[in-house]
């Protein structure tokens, strides 16, 4: 880590704000609470598209899964929040651990393959699937690799408990 | 009340005890990671349809969304699976914990609505889409409740218990 990180870190730690994150075991299950349940709007929603383009439930077409989008994006919008403010809580403790980083590095992907869907093709020949059609092959690699990442954003969520101090301060 | 002994030998077990202490990287928390896959499996295409019944995206066609019916139950079995093994490694915390029974109830009420919804939405595919939707309306707003408050339940057992193990209490607690 450069070395301006760590005390920046320590302020951030030291703030008002932070200590009110961490202050309250309820508001802190409160903000987990409200991270699973983040997860699963967004799992279900983008979860249900990526399958549909893949093949699955194939009667379905695909055009009118898009207005499952904005749940998708409000379920991720409420896992941003909750995690900033989880991380505000507790800085030192995600900031050396390599799980979280992996997790970070897997959002920023699937971030990137979400805009390399509407980019590129893909978008615009998947809203001409009709039932029982297959969505092209671009498409269907950006499904699997959307399912992959946020599986994978998952597990490494769940293995940051193991991974504190991972990194050297 | 005393806490029952045979939680100490569920413990005491070495399954119970690589469960807690081994350093492998498919130890507890690969349980934990499987316990919410499973949880995405279950309810986040179970929340999908409810939404969808209640007027999200109504232009989607319900019939084909019976299919996923079956990823939910496999994440259901997935999350009775890794259940089994998260109780076999923290017994005494779960069996002493209000909250779990609190959880396993809606979990029970959530899995009998979504059958519920199976049956009286998805029974007859030649029903148009209104009356299906009509039909499942008041079961989705039940199966949300019920799963809002089943992962809730899920997530306080972290928060709630008063045992960590047999004979020692939750630290600070």
């Amino acid at each position: 880590m450069p070395s301006f990180v760590h005390p920046f870190l320590a302020w951030l730690a030291d703030t008002e704000f932070s200590k009110l994150m961490v202050g309250s075991k309820w508001w802190w299950a409160f903000l987990m609470d409200m991270h699973f349940i983040g997860l699963t709007l967004l799992m279900g929603t983008i979860g249900l598209l990526d399958m549909r383009v893949l093949g699955f439930a194939k009667q379905l077409p695909i055009s009118p899964l898009n207005k499952l989008v904005p749940w998708g994006i409000g379920g991720f919008t409420i896992n941003l929040v909750t995690g900033v403010l989880a991380f505000i809580g507790m800085p030192l403790f995600y900031a050396y651990d390599l799980a979280f980083w992996f997790k970070m590095l897997f959002i920023a992907l699937a971030g990137m393959n979400v805009g390399l869907f509407y980019v590129s093709s893909a978008f615009r020949e998947c809203e001409e699937v009709g039932p029982g059609q297959d969505a092209p092959a671009l498409a269907k690699v950006i499904a699997g690799a959307s399912l992959f990442l946020w599986f994978g954003v998952i597990i490494l969520g769940r293995y940051i408990q193991i991974y504190t101090d991972t990194i050297d301060h | 009340m005393a806490v029952p002994l045979f939680l100490d030998t569920i413990e005491k077990t070495d399954l119970s005890t690589w469960l807690r202490e081994s350093p492998s990287l498919f130890g507890f928390y690969f349980i934990l990671a499987v316990h919410t896959i499973g949880l995405a499996m279950l309810v986040g295409p179970n929340a999908a349809i409810d939404l969808r019944l209640l007027g999200v995206g109504s232009d989607i066609p319900l019939a084909p969304l019976k299919n996923w019916f079956k990823i939910m139950w496999l994440g259901f079995v997935l999350n009775l699976t890794s259940g089994i093994f998260l109780l076999i490694a923290y017994p005494t915390k779960a069996f002493t914990n209000l909250d779990f029974y609190i959880k396993l109830t809606l979990i029970a009420l959530a899995v009998w609505v979504m059958q519920k919804i199976k049956t009286r939405v998805f029974g007859d595919l030649s029903l148009s889409d209104a009356v299906m939707q009509a039909r499942g309306r008041t079961l989705a707003i039940w199966s949300l409740i019920l799963w809002i408050g089943a992962i809730t339940a899920g997530r306080l057992l972290a928060y709630t218990y008063t045992y960590i193990m047999y004979g020692r209490y939750a630290p600070g607690g």
